[in-house]
């Protein structure tokens, strides 16, 4: 069995990709996958400190935060559908009316 | 196990419960919206009396995941009666717009009840869920004007900060976790050892870097203007102040009973710049939605000062704040609805210049002695329900030690009255460009009026709300 360390850090390392991708990136399903990518990682520091502790409720934890990702999927999702209707792009950089 | 008579402690809970699934069975069978109205402002109302009645239980329920005190009631009270006020005036502001459908009282409800657990909550588990409900509701209704594009800008970009702050939010969660093996908050609280650990204290600090976010504290602000300003007018007003109280409801009594003194210095440079770029900022808006934004962004500031100074009397002054914010926050966005909706052509948000209050008192004097009220209160003039709410905040500060911290927050909420004075000078000192005729529907003046007495009675008599809500 691997050390509890291993699984942090592929953890830390996956919700850097994911806040780097957010920076970065321009498209709007991009920034969105990357924000997925980044609770995911969260959800595998949950599973680990759970096994580690020998402790059932970080798994329950996860099952939560799946359903909220879901849940906020279908929300961004008809977000960017809607805004994609009137302005026809995704790219970040091109919706900017509202500013100060 | 859960108890089958503990569910009485959440009575409240549970009538908003019912009561959204309900609305949304009505609109998907009937489409009749009267009745959707009707049931939900009802539930509303009854969930808000009985939180008043029942504000003297104080327990740990189902599995020591609520918290019920009158702390937590007080609070509720707070947020039940600014969603109460909203939406009264939502119907004829939705009609107007054109987009009066069953899913935004549906999610109105749903919202409130992320607010209410999240207010309640005594595991991190419910805080998480609560908090998400509430941002995903508020991430739907941001964009609920669907065919407008700024209401698109505005819930897209609400969507992906919010989205990415709670990747944050969690992994402070996470952290917390990891180093307690455990998410219950008074197990947190007692286990004073913990509180040393760095790992714990990084989770503690990426916890609050999440709801700092939602309250709309410095670096992570800049939404507010931008979201507020695309939103539909009334629903600004409602994330403004519901969601805002929510979250600080949620955040202060763990960090008050956390107890990490670190914290005290980081929260009050937070405070100081929050206060400086809402005041500071606002001076220079012509946009009477961002005005008002901006002055939300410091009102969060001000909150922050009994963030900063956590002690009981800090926690007296945001209750009262709380209280008078949602008053007098969302009475001026329901005048600034009214004013919005008056607007001959039905365009993207017109008449929220400051050019359309020009010589306002001249057109319509009475809505122009309101929206001045509601100002003068926002600014913390005495005698309105403003000035004790800021009142108790400075004096806990004072109390804490932090007597530099008042003394820099009275100078700034000093900077603010500049800009609050320039709207009513626009509505006093100008003549009118236009002849428009503000339309008012009974129930948003019922709301006006249940907002100015809330703002004038609370200022005469402040004690009368901790009276009520037991609090000494």
């Amino acid at each position: 069995m691997l050390e509890i360390n291993y699984y942090l850090i592929l953890s830390a390392l996956l919700f850097s990709i994911g806040v780097l991708g957010v920076l970065v990136r321009r498209n709007a399903i991009i920034i969105f996958m990357s924000i997925e990518l980044m609770l995911n990682a969260i959800n595998i520091s949950l599973v680990s400190f759970s096994s580690y502790l020998g402790e059932i409720s970080g798994q329950i934890f996860v099952f939560m935060v799946l359903t909220v990702a879901a849940a906020e999927a279908a929300v961004g999702l008809a977000i960017i559908i809607s805004l994609y209707r009137n302005k026809s792009t995704v790219n970040i950089d091109e919706i900017n009316i509202l500013k100060w | 196990m859960i108890q089958l008579h503990e569910l009485q402690f959440i009575i409240p809970l549970i009538t908003i419960c019912v009561a959204s699934v309900l609305v949304l069975i009505v609109e998907v069978f009937s489409r009749n919206r009267e009745v959707v109205f009707a049931v939900t402002t009802l539930s509303v109302f009854v969930a808000l009396i009985i939180t008043i009645r029942d504000i003297s239980y104080s327990t740990i329920i189902l599995n020591n995941f609520i918290n019920i005190n009158n702390v937590s009631s007080g609070f509720n009270i707070v947020v039940l009666l600014s969603v109460l006020l909203s939406l009264l005036e939502s119907r004829s502001y939705l009609i107007k717009k054109q987009i009066n459908f069953g899913e935004y009282y549906a999610i109105i409800l749903f919202s409130l009840i992320g607010m209410m657990l999240m207010v309640m909550a005594n595991d991190l588990l419910i805080v998480f869920l609560g908090l998400e409900m509430m941002s995903i509701c508020f991430y739907i209704l941001a964009g609920f004007m669907r065919k407008r594009i700024k209401s698109n800008e505005s819930a897209l970009k609400y969507f992906l900060l919010g989205a990415f702050m709670t990747g944050f939010l969690l992994y402070g969660i996470t952290l917390i976790y990891g180093v307690s093996g455990t998410t219950n908050l008074m197990v947190l609280f007692s286990n004073t050892l913990l509180h040393q650990e760095p790992l714990f204290l990084i989770g503690v600090g990426l916890f609050l870097i999440g709801f700092l976010f939602k309250i709309g504290a410095f670096p992570f602000h800049m939404w507010v203007p931008d979201v507020y300003d695309g939103a539909p007018t009334i629903v600004s007003g409602f994330m403004s102040t519901a969601g805002k109280i929510a979250a600080v409801a949620t955040i202060f009594p763990i960090i008050l009973k956390l107890n990490i003194l670190d914290y005290r210095i980081i929260i009050s440079v937070v405070s100081v710049l929050t206060m400086m770029f809402g005041n500071i900022i606002a001076l220079a808006q012509t946009n009477i939605k961002r005005l008002l934004a901006y002055s939300s962004i410091a009102s969060a500031g001000y909150l922050l000062v009994g963030l900063a100074a956590f002690n009981d009397m800090a926690l007296r002054g945001i209750l009262f704040y709380t209280l008078a914010y949602s008053f007098m926050q969302l009475g001026a966005f329901i005048v600034v609805g009214i004013i919005e909706k008056s607007s001959s052509d039905n365009k993207d948000f017109s008449n929220i210049s400051l050019d359309s209050y020009k010589g306002l008192a001249k057109r319509n004097p009475v809505l122009a002695t309101i929206f001045t009220l509601f100002l003068f209160s926002l600014a913390g003039i005495p005698p309105f329900a403003g000035f004790w709410g800021k009142y108790y905040l400075f004096v806990a500060a004072i109390k804490a030690n932090l007597i530099w911290l008042s003394i820099v927050a009275i100078l700034l909420s000093v900077i603010g009255i500049y800009y609050y004075l320039k709207v009513i000078v626009y509505m006093w000192f100008t003549d009118p460009e236009t002849d428009e005729t503000y339309i008012m529907s009974p129930l948003g003046t019922t709301a006006i009026i249940l907002s100015i007495a809330g703002t004038i009675f609370f200022g005469l008599f402040p004690e009368i709300f901790f009276e009520l809500i037991r609090f000494y």
